[in-house]
């Protein structure tokens, strides 16, 4: 079994992302650590609560940071619906809150399973920088970290920079800097743009994908609005759920086409939050990054389906839906 | 203006077909005559009449027959709700006006019309053509007056409830046939399911039409999603569903949407009822009877209702941003 913490903002993507990998078979979620992205700390928190308590999930929330560590914005707006879950009547359990804070679990956790640890940061990675101010030794023990943000040639916040590492550039930057040390996959914008789901795929999950199905659906309407709003595409980006795939199955990406390189961040300035990222090694720097520019989107949505809803959903959407 | 009576058995996609003969500027709709098919008579009529409210239309609905000739409707499934529970997907809530309804029957209503305006009544038939076997049964002479026909129905080596037979008419062969006697003295167009299944409308298609079409665009997605389930992935493995009826209307305003041939069409009534039996290699030497569709323009057809409903600017979104 692999062991994964996510670091996360729930956030729509963040919950396609996370349902996932609680449906694999293979993949123990230990914990939910939460921070401030999407929707502030008390809303990202309660939704992780409420898709452990949907998914009916053995694990806890881990209440993380409340600010970022270079401040720029508050929250994503309205692209995740009020309570950033699109608007879904979800439960919660307060007791799926831990006492101990989103830091300190992931000390702890990495120190007990050294080099065990895989770390999926799919929201402002705030926490992974506080983490490695307290104690950097213990997180160059962990196993890998998959963290969707950035972009080589694309932003979406500003023409340069992506939400996740604009809305926290510092602590990217020191975040990357561990990159030396444990092996750091970014999925950034590149692909998770090539990789749309469209209408027609959420129509069939809709109709084949059971009351799971009808929730995830109901969940993404806002995103759907929104892209069509701002970008024009007959679905939408599932950014993090792309980074969830990957980290499973990291044939999504052609192999020739992960780059290990070195990337910098951008801390200030109109460039605030911009993975510079040197593809063709100019400078000989040490590389801190492993990052994707090719996705085979049919495979990752077909890989979705097979896990979320089972191999028989699986096999209608490639016959109906991909063929 | 044409001069046009839709003949429908509502129904989704009559319910789509009658939205955007009603936006059409030249057609003059004369009246709405309905027919069992899609669901019962009593049913049919009421979605006529609420689509004379939701399309604002000024003419009348005439109740029509209730029985096909040559009945076979027991043979449908108890489960066959491709249409909804109420034959507009059962999402929508439409209200409608009694006085909209005529005490008129429908046969009389298209035979009066006729004689009134002889060669120049076009007639739109999208449902089980019951109604006009009546009427040619009644009054022969005063039917070869109709300028046009327009049906949907049938197909060539293409069926929906069997292999071979298309609904409307496999729901009244003998009708079926009658109606293309006629098409010697009568310009017949059969639009058959050869070209409405391939082009059909995907979800990308209708959230489209709901994320730019205001109001009527919203109920044109309820109208659909409903029924994507059903009758698109269920019966024809596809993402959206088809509207049959809307080809036949849109190739109505412009004849460039479809190829057609001239042709004989034959209706079986014994075996197969209700299957079209033509040979269209162009070598027939049979006195033709009707032009059948053979080829579809998949994009001047979406294209064109989406221009025709929405506006140019809305089409042009269209054409730029939505892969079906």
């Amino acid at each position: 079994m692999r062991k994964i913490i996510f670091d996360t903002d729930p956030g729509i993507d963040d919950a396609y992302a996370i349902i996932t990998a609680m449906k694999h078979p293979d993949i123990k979620v230990l914990g939910i650590c939460t921070v401030a992205g999407n929707k502030g700390i008390e809303f990202t928190t309660t939704n992780a609560q409420k898709l452990i308590k949907l998914m009916n999930y053995d694990c806890q929330v881990y209440k993380g940071a409340k600010d970022s560590l270079l401040k720029v914005a508050d929250d994503a707006g309205a692209t995740h619906g009020i309570d950033g879950l699109g608007g879904v009547p979800l439960a919660y359990d307060k007791s799926s809150l831990s006492s101990i804070s989103a830091v300190d679990y992931i000390l702890n956790t990495v120190k007990e399973n050294p080099n065990e640890i895989e770390i999926i940061a799919i929201g402002p990675v705030t926490n992974i920088a506080l983490a490695i101010r307290k104690d950097k030794e213990t997180m160059k023990k962990i196993k890998a970290i998959y963290t969707m943000g950035g972009g080589v040639y694309r932003g979406n916040i500003t023409p340069v920079a992506e939400f996740n590492y604009w809305y926290d550039a510092q602590a990217t930057k020191e975040m990357f800097e561990l990159g030396v040390d444990v092996p750091i996959h970014m999925i950034g914008l590149d692909i998770t743009h090539k990789s749309i789901v469209t209408n027609n795929d959420l129509e069939f999950m809709k109709m084949t994908g059971g009351e799971l199905g009808q929730l995830l659906y109901d969940m993404i309407l806002p995103y759907v609005e929104a892209y069509w709003k701002f970008s024009k595409y007959t679905g939408c980006v599932i950014h993090d759920l792309l980074c969830m795939i990957y980290a499973i199955d990291q044939t999504v990406c052609p192999k020739e086409a992960i780059h290990h390189s070195h990337l910098e961040v951008s801390t200030t300035g109109i460039t605030i939050g911009q993975t510079v990222v040197d593809i063709v090694d100019s400078w000989k720097q040490p590389k801190n990054v492993y990052v994707p520019l090719k996705v085979d989107e049919n495979k990752y949505k077909e890989l979705f389906f097979k896990i979320v809803f089972g191999e028989e959903v699986a096999e209608m959407y490639r016959k109906y839906v991909l063929s | 203006m044409r001069k046009i009576i839709i003949d429908t058995d509502p129904g989704t996609d009559d319910a789509i077909a009658i939205i955007a003969a009603s936006k059409q500027n030249d057609f003059d709709i004369l009246g709405i005559t309905t027919v069992a098919g899609n669901k019962g008579i009593d049913i049919t009529t009421s979605n006529a009449l609420k689509l004379i409210q939701l399309c604002t239309l000024k003419c009348k609905v005439y109740q029509g027959a209730e029985k096909s000739l040559q009945d076979q409707s027991h043979l449908m499934g108890d489960g066959d709700d491709s249409h909804g529970s109420d034959g507009l997907g059962g999402i929508v809530k439409l209200d409608y006006n009694l006085k909209d309804l005529s005490d008129k029957h429908a046969v009389d209503f298209i035979l009066e019309t006729v004689k009134a305006n002889p060669n120049e009544v076009e007639l739109l038939v999208i449902g089980p053509v019951t109604n006009i076997a009546l009427a040619i049964k009644k009054d022969f002479e005063t039917m070869k007056k109709v300028k046009a026909i327009y049906t949907m129905g049938g197909g060539i080596h293409s069926g929906n409830m069997n292999p071979v037979c298309e609904f409307n008419y496999w729901f009244d062969g003998l009708s079926t046939k009658l109606m293309f006697d006629l098409g010697e003295f009568v310009d017949i167009h059969m639009v058959g399911l050869n070209v409405t299944k391939p082009s059909y409308f995907s979800a990308n298609d209708f959230w489209f039409i709901r994320l730019e079409g205001g109001k009527l665009g919203r109920v044109i997605f309820d109208i659909q999603s409903a029924v994507m389930n059903t009758s698109g992935l269920k019966e024809e493995g596809i993402i959206g569903n088809i509207i049959h009826d809307l080809l036949t209307v849109m190739y109505m305003m412009d004849h460039s949407i479809l190829k057609t041939i001239r042709t004989k069409v034959h209706v079986s009534t014994k075996e197969y009822i209700g299957q079209t039996i033509a040979d269209i290699s162009g070598n027939s030497l049979e006195k033709e009877n009707a032009f059948v569709a053979i080829e579809v323009d998949i994009k001047k057809y979406k294209d064109s209702f989406i221009k025709l409903v929405f506006g140019e600017d809305v089409e042009l979104l269209y054409q730029n941003h939505v892969k079906s």
